[in-house]
């Protein structure tokens, strides 16, 4: 008798935290295409097949007891959230999670953080996918609208708050997004979807996956077509200095920040034997986007941006309950962005993991990685960026062990440790110590103690890189061409790393069968934060980067969520402070909204209908520093959908409003910006979904 | 903040007026559970075929004496039978209100499986015998009657009858579908030779959904 059966690898890589997260997603989310949300009777017996093995068996006590094990404050995005929400950015999904700001400069760029500290260029959250680096090696931050995936091939999307120590690798500063994609047995048959806006934007996917004996795999490819802001109806252009409007030519300037991006994406795994299961895939991306003014140079002209990320792994089950994987993985970068330069990066990483239970109440990971990367690039204009001594072969090696000890059953300690060395500063450490304690017997309610470090080593861009920019002289009359110019940056290759210290203590509570509520509070330290110090130039502005000085961080996050028979709610509020050590220091992003709310319902209602909403309320998000972009002002999002399932489930329709409260946003600059337009706001759009 | 209060508000009013005229929820794991194979066996209702009308007679009580029945042309119906404690067989029950291909569905509560020399005593406990477990279209063996299923299914080797489980082994043991819980959610194995064996046809759209899928034995 042949038979197989596979491995319940999540795709990624940590044990411990992670584990617990695949196994304590909320009773109330679940795959895409509509899982029933309660446990009616009348509603569980219109499931079809599929919706009825992809629906969770709610178990209160097992939920909350799963989701209390984790050792750091975590919000889970689940597919079901991706899909009513009817977005096709995942930026766009981020903003409505605790913990996540997120602001649009243009309609393919976003700063993104964890707890603050977000921009276009902001290197303090570690982005991966399926446990893979997924963010620039440039310059260490994320590139969302270049990642190879469409948005209904995400399980779900795991937001750490916090540093994230050893668990999720170097770098993982102020926080951890982690996408998982679905693997192809949960999604098999085809799937195409395709949105169109009232703008024209269109969104189109198409999927193939199979279960075939050893075999299992999942094809998509997606096309992406995002119009300009002043096609939309926005784009309003704004100068936050004016005097500088002649040398810039901004009377000039047009909002074309139009987005187009042909992505394919392809995943297999093959059982070799009921011990060994080998998996690989390849990502590719090759994307258009309009350009945008940095510095004061805008040259109008369209980039592209091409990706390709390969990956290998191998998970093997030994004897006596040891486990083990080995992973390859590659991203391959070229890119050309008219405000910036043109350059090459090629990134190589090597991994691998052992998991045991050396002792009773002990379970232990420990691993490691070799990291490579190189960058080069070519400059063609005065404006553009300057790599000196270019290329750069840089390479991170770190080790890592977590041991999870059961104490007893009222007590459990996890402690986390990380040492990475790192070519171009230093060698470094990140850790997290955590306790957990159930309040009750029922582990109903636990309490979270955790005490934790981490590290963010400053990459080439931010070392090395040099720029001239508006010529103050165009017509050589002072000095003869090129230069000198208002704005230059100059290199600085001795910089320390940036640390954090993080002090937390959290909640979670089963109040009752279909309630839960979660609660943390955190005291974060930053020391030697790396910001732009203005030298004294006569010419013009000229910064370096350099590790200024540190900074404060405090708050607190609450979390309800309640299931009834027909709907899901759910709501959360977050407090959070941050304070420069010095008032006029730069700190190469924006600071957290003091104060943030999100809510959140769905609702499950007769004839196949699903009705949607999500709301975010973010207070100013302060620009600390001296910078030349403003504070972002205080900003209220509402999206509505509404879908029905047709052709007995197999397809369904959907018509959405997003940010139905404003007519316009912005003008939002990333830092370094002297102009910024309007992006647009209210918009309406449609979706087909069709399975077979 | 005006608009967080407002759509709090609508949301919360909606969502309650939505418990208002639905049965009480049922808060244990095992009953989710147990709905969930409910709903997955009617499901595979929809894609199975049997080789012409079985042998049914339309009356279920004849059924559980055991009594010869004459095989007749009830091809309207689609007679379901489940082995075990009449709490799992409860979840069953709701697929009466449903249909199948253009089938009614009945279904029979036969409670646990007893040898048929049974304990002699005048109250011993309802016995149910293997031939007439023939009759039925569909089979559901719960896990409490894993020491009998062999034999079970043995009896039924070649009827055609969809024999479905939720224990290890099941299959190789020569049952059809096998439910086993992976990661909280019901999932489902198929053996294509009992499949064989029993003279139905499943659609290709079952296997898709399949956790694996037994090629031969």
């Amino acid at each position: 008798m042949k038979y197989y059966v596979w491995r319940q690898s999540a795709g990624y890589f940590r044990v411990c935290a992670v584990s617990a997260i695949a196994l304590c997603l909320a009773q109330f989310g679940s795959s895409a295409l509509g899982e029933a949300a309660t446990t009616d009777t009348d509603k569980l017996y219109e499931l079809s097949l599929e919706q009825a093995i992809s629906t969770q068996i709610v178990s209160a006590s097992r939920q909350s007891q799963e989701f209390s094990q984790l050792t750091a404050p975590v919000t889970v995005i689940t597919a079901d959230d991706i899909h009513y929400s009817g977005l096709t950015t995942i930026p766009e999904v981020l903003q409505y999670a605790l913990g996540v700001d997120v602001f649009a400069t243009d309609r393919n760029r976003y700063a993104v953080g964890v707890r603050g500290l977000h921009d276009f260029t902001s290197d303090r959250v570690l982005i991966l996918i399926d446990g893979r680096r997924a963010e620039s090696p440039f310059f260490g931050g994320s590139e969302f609208y270049r990642c190879p995936i469409m948005m209904e091939d995400i399980a779900r999307i795991e937001i750490v708050r916090g540093p994230g120590g050893a668990a999720w690798g170097a770098n993982a500063f102020n926080g951890v997004i982690n996408i998982i994609t679905k693997k192809p047995a949960d999604v098999q048959g085809a799937f195409l979807s395709t949105t169109v806006s009232e703008f024209g934007d269109t969104y189109t996917h198409l999927r193939w996956a199979e279960l075939k004996s050893r075999w299992q795999y999942r094809i998509s490819v997606g096309y992406v077509d995002r119009k300009s802001s002043d096609d939309a109806g926005a784009g309003d252009y704004t100068s936050f200095s004016p005097l500088l409007n002649d040398l810039i030519g901004f009377s000039s300037y047009t909002a074309d920040d139009i987005g187009r991006a042909l992505r394919f994406d392809g995943e297999a795994l093959y059982l070799y034997s009921d011990q060994t299961q080998l998996s690989f895939g390849l990502g590719y991306s090759h994307d258009q986007i309009g350009s945008f003014e940095l510095g004061g140079y805008n040259p109008r002209e369209t980039g592209w941006l091409e990706t390709g990320s390969p990956f290998v792994r191998v998970e093997h089950d030994f004897e006596n309950g040891l486990t083990g994987s080995l992973q390859w993985y590659g991203n391959f970068a070229n890119s050309w962005i008219p405000s910036l330069f043109k350059w090459r990066t090629y990134e190589n990483d090597l991994e691998g993991q052992l998991n045991f239970e050396p002792a009773d109440g002990h379970r232990v990971s420990v691993g490691g990685n070799i990291h490579l990367i190189r960058v080069n690039s070519t400059s063609r204009k005065p404006q553009e960026l300057v790599l000196p001594n270019e290329p750069y072969d840089e390479r991170f090696v770190g080790l890592f062990a977590i041991d999870r000890w059961e104490v007893s059953d009222r007590l459990t300690l996890e402690a986390q440790l990380r040492g990475d060395y790192y070519s171009e500063t230093q060698t470094d450490w990140s850790s997290r110590l955590s306790a957990l304690v159930p309040v009750d017997e029922a582990k109903d309610h636990m309490l979270r103690f955790s005490a934790a470090k981490a590290f963010r080593a400053p990459l080439t861009a931010i070392r090395q890189i040099t720029t001239n920019r508006i010529d103050v002289d165009p017509l050589d009359v002072i000095i003869p061409g090129p230069g000198p110019y208002a704005f230059n940056i100059v290199p600085n290759d001795d910089l320390n790393n940036e640390e954090i210290y993080s002090l937390e203590v959290g909640y979670t509570g089963q109040i009752a069968d279909d309630l839960r509520v979660a609660a943390n509070t955190y005291y974060q330290t930053y020391t030697h934060l790396i910001g732009y110090q203005e030298l004294s130039n006569p010419f013009g502005a000229t910064y370096m980067p350099d590790n200024i000085d540190g900074a404060t961080a405090y708050g607190a996050e609450f979390e309800v969520t309640k299931a009834y028979r027909n709907a899901h709610l759910s709501a959360w509020y977050a407090y959070n402070y941050f304070g420069q050590d010095k008032s006029i220091q730069n700190v190469r992003s924006y600071a957290p909204p003091r104060n943030s709310v999100g809510l959140s319902s769905r609702l499950f209602l007769s004839d196949g209908f699903v009705f949607n909403t999500n709301y975010r309320f973010a207070s100013v998000t302060p620009a600390p520093g001296v910078m030349i972009t403003p504070d972002v002002d205080e900003s209220h999002r509402l999206d509505l959908t509404l879908s029905k399932k047709i052709l007995d489930g197999d397809g369904e329709v959907m018509v959405g409003l997003a940010d139905v409260l404003n007519n316009t946003n912005g003008p939002n600059g990333a830092m370094g910006q002297l102009t910024a337009f309007e992006t647009p706001g209210r918009m309406l759009f449609a979706r087909l979904q069709l399975k077979y | 903040m005006k608009y967080a209060i407002c759509i709090a508000t609508i949301s919360l009013i909606l969502a309650e007026s939505g418990t208002l005229n639905a049965a009480e929820q049922s808060s244990r794991s095992d009953d989710v559970e147990y709905k969930l194979k409910a709903v997955c066996l009617y499901n595979f209702l929809k894609f199975t075929t049997w080789p012409g009308d079985p042998s049914i007679s339309g009356d279920g009580d004849k059924i559980r004496d055991g009594k010869d029945t004459k095989a007749g042309t009830h091809s309207s119906l689609i007679v379901i039978g489940v082995v075990g404690d009449d709490s799992i067989a409860e979840a069953f029950v709701p697929l009466q209100r449903k249909s199948a291909r253009d089938k009614k569905i009945i279904v029979r509560k036969l409670g646990h499986f007893e040898t048929a020399q049974g304990n002699g005593s005048s109250k011993a406990p309802q016995v149910i015998d293997g031939n007439s477990l023939k009759d039925y279209h569909v089979l559901f063996i719960a896990s409490s009657e894993k020491p009998h299923t062999e034999r079970i299914l043995a009896t039924l080797r070649s009827a055609p009858v969809l024999t479905v489980g939720e224990a290890d082994g099941f299959l190789a043991a020569g049952g059809t579908i096998n439910f086993v819980n992976v990661d909280n959610r019901v999932q489902f194995e198929i053996s294509r030779p009992s499949l064989a064996r029993a003279h139905l046809v499943i659609e290709p759209e079952v296997f898709r959904l399949a956790r694996r899928v037994i090629e031969d034995e």
